[in-house]
């Protein structure tokens, strides 16, 4: 009794944290699988294409994928370093992201504010003095990002940090040991977040909160003139957003060098870590390095106005960044190889999680190519790259999902619908992976509705799109099925 | 042709494509193993583990260094400098504003040979994209208002010339398009 009840204090807010970030997922699933209809039908008009691009993007990333990893890791830091996931941080962590991404979807669904996920400032003030959507509808989204970009900046980081740092460990908590805190790799893996994004992420977190006290009349538009220039607004941006998707990424990776040691076949001590310990710490320690400044990739398609010596420097970054996960590949591969795999869905989710994220790595390198972005930046092959990190990245959380199912709701799974759940998700991404790029090479520009080329495509992505609906709708099937005793 | 748009996701798919296979080829093999495993182990063949990690560190980097090094002439400000050495005769301007939703050239008649072009986004950020007459994205070029880019290209087929704008704009972005002519 007395330990159920501490179990509890480990689970319940991840719990909530993974089951709110399924609603999120179906209600944005649904807006992109609806874009695509529309694509192969013209049944939307473009403001409703729009709003739902905006929502879909939103949605998935921050209330999907980023609240899946903040219940998922917690959890982790929790069970590792036996201590309760609970207190002030954890609980203003969940109550303000979702809160913030109500207010999100409120003001794109119901005011019409369509900026897409990446803002394209100054679009969202221009779509303002144009006419697309209202001052109102404006100030709601920036206070949903506001209160979005402190948990992600802020309140999370801490929340993991104060696990992972701080506080007595209690025995009965800790269900799996961990030596120290950086060892194994598979723990290194979630600092870089933890150190990385509040100092990268500060910059723009003061500008939104400036930007919507200007907007609500406390702090005069023209005080804050300077952070609202495009380029003093897109540098911080990018430097931002594309070092959260690299801890985001670099954290799916230390997932995956925590579970697949778990399921080795070898009774081994050796085998409850990686094949090398060392290149795996390496490995983490060199991506994050070469992460940092590979940003300018983002900004390359500006010949003028961004210094070519940037621009150098972020595609040698960039490139770098494969070196760190060409180690892990190794390193991944050696481990199953050498001590042998038991199948599971956590070890089948992190693996095919894991090769889909290297094989839409090389995509990304590419686009981090000076000359090749100038013909990819902005078509298809860029949402093809994006997009599929994502899903990559969640089909490894669903590894560690399914590593902790029984933990979180009190009976084991049923391996079979967790086999299709993560099967039909690995070849769905991959499907949309190679349409979207295939789409790219034609030139299909992003975010474009109707398609002015690249239309051959479309079809494809209903046909993989309806397959990742499967794969989830066995995932909810599986949550719905009748508890059964857990043996 | 490597350097094209098609050339990229071409040698994305020869390069992925084989590395997917023989990835869940290995982790099949590791699940087979696993069955097989009792605990003395099955620490063999440690030499060729580490032969296989020397083998698959060198083919990256010789992989990653080769695109980088010649992907450098497909550069357009290394491009530019090629064509306008190359070729004899005056670089043709063109000024180029983008608006929501549309763009504003001042000369819709080049002539083949080398052009720069002289670009600006007078609200929003915008691209501004040049389509060749058989509809290869030739380059794109973000423009972020107050900012002015420059672009050289060399533009050999005569023909009618797309251009696009490849960064979300609003409402207008899939419809903001122009054309120009070059004889
Ligand atoms: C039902 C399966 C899905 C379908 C059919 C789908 C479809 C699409 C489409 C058509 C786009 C728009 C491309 C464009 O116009 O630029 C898009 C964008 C995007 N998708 Fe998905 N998607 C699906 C699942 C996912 C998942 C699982 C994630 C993340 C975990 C995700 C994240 C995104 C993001 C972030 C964007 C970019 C939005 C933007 O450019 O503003 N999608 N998706
Ligand atoms: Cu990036
Ligand atoms: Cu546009």
């Amino acid at each position: 009794m007395e330990a159920g009840v501490k179990l509890e204090d480990l689970t319940r807010y991840p719990r909530l944290m993974v089951l709110t970030s399924l609603a999120w997922f179906l209600a944005g699933g649904t807006a992109g699988l609806l874009m695509v209809l529309a694509h192969a039908t013209g049944l939307l008009r473009i403001p409703e294409y729009n709003t739902l691009l905006t929502f879909h993007g939103t949605v998935m990333t921050f209330g999907g994928l980023f609240q899946l990893m903040m219940g998922l890791s917690l959890l982790r830091a929790g069970f590792c370093y036996g201590k309760p996931v609970k207190g002030l941080l954890v609980k203003a962590s969940y109550v303000l992201l979702n809160l913030g991404m109500l207010m999100i979807a409120a003001s794109v669904l119901g005011l019409g504010v369509r900026t897409s996920y990446t803002l394209m400032f100054p679009l969202p003030a221009v779509g303002v003095f144009k006419g697309l959507w209202s001052m109102e509808g404006l100030t709601v989204f920036v206070w949903g990002v506001v209160l979005v970009l402190a948990v992600v900046v802020a309140l999370y980081p801490a929340a993991l940090a104060r696990l992972v740092f701080g506080g007595k460990t209690q025995e009965a908590l800790v269900l799996e040991r961990f030596m120290g805190t950086l060892n194994p790799s598979g723990m290194a893996g979630m600092l870089p977040y933890v150190f990385i994004l509040p100092p990268l992420g500060a910059a723009i977190t003061v500008g939104a909160v400036a930007i919507g006290l200007a907007l609500v009349g406390i702090v005069p538009l023209g005080s804050i003139g300077w952070a609202l220039t495009p380029m003093n607004f897109n540098y911080p941006f990018w430097i931002f957003a594309h070092n959260l998707m690299e801890a985001m990424g670099i954290m799916a990776l230390g997932t995956v060098y925590w579970l697949i040691p778990r399921y080795t076949a070898s009774e081994e001590q050796r085998a409850r870590t990686l094949f090398s310990e060392k290149l795996g710490l390496f490995a983490i320690v060199f991506y994050s390095t070469a992460a940092i400044m590979a940003f300018p990739h983002h900004l390359f398609t500006m010949p003028t106005s961004q210094p070519q010596g940037l621009s150098y420097t972020g595609q040698v970054a960039s490139w770098l960044t494969g070196f760190g996960a060409a180690f892990s590949v190794f390193n991944v591969l050696a481990t199953s190889y050498v001590f042998g795999l038991r199948l599971t869905p956590a070890v089948l989710a992190a693996m095919l999680g894991f090769g889909v994220y290297i094989a839409d790595g090389f995509l990304a390198m590419q686009l981090g190519t000076i000359g090749w972005a100038f013909r990819l930046h902005g078509t298809y092959a860029a949402t093809a790259h994006l997009m599929t990190i994502l899903i990559a990245v969640t089909l490894i959380w669903i590894g560690a999902l399914y590593h902790s199912y029984r933990l979180l709701f009190g009976r084991p799974e049923n391996p079979k619908l967790a086999y299709a759940h993560i099967v039909l998700t690995a070849v769905a991404a991959l499907g949309l992976l190679y349409t979207m790029a295939f789409m790219g090479s034609l030139g299909a520009p992003r975010r474009a509705y109707p398609l002015p080329v690249g239309s051959e495509g479309v079809a494809a992505l209903l046909t993989f799109g309806a397959l990742l609906a499967a794969g989830q709708g066995a995932f909810i099937l599986q949550l719905l099925s009748p508890k059964r005793r857990a043996p | 042709m490597m350097g094209t748009g098609a050339g990229a996701v071409l040698i994305f798919v020869y390069l992925t494509a084989p590395f997917l296979v023989v990835f869940v080829a290995l982790f099949l093999l590791s699940v087979r193993r696993g069955k097989r495993a009792s605990a003395e182990g099955l620490r063999e063949n440690e030499r060729l583990i580490r032969a296989a990690e020397v083998v698959w560190l060198i083919a990256i980097g010789l992989t990653w260094t080769a695109i980088n090094l010649v992907s450098i002439q497909w550069i357009p400000w290394i491009q530019a400098q090629t064509a306008v050495s190359t070729q004899q005769e005056p670089t043709q301007v063109v000024q180029v504003e983008a608006f929501m939703w549309g763009y504003r050239l001042d000369a819709y008649e080049l002539r083949t040979g080398v052009v720069k072009f002289v670009a600006r986004s007078l609200d929003a950020i915008h691209a501004f994209a040049v389509y060749s007459p058989k509809g290869e994205l030739l380059a794109t070029v973000m423009l972020m208002p107050g900012m002015t880019e420059e672009i050289v290209l060399e533009l050999r087929e005569p023909g009618e010339y797309t251009v696009r704008c490849l960064e979300y704009c609003g409402d207008g972005h899939s419809a903001m398009a122009s054309k120009f002519r070059v004889v």
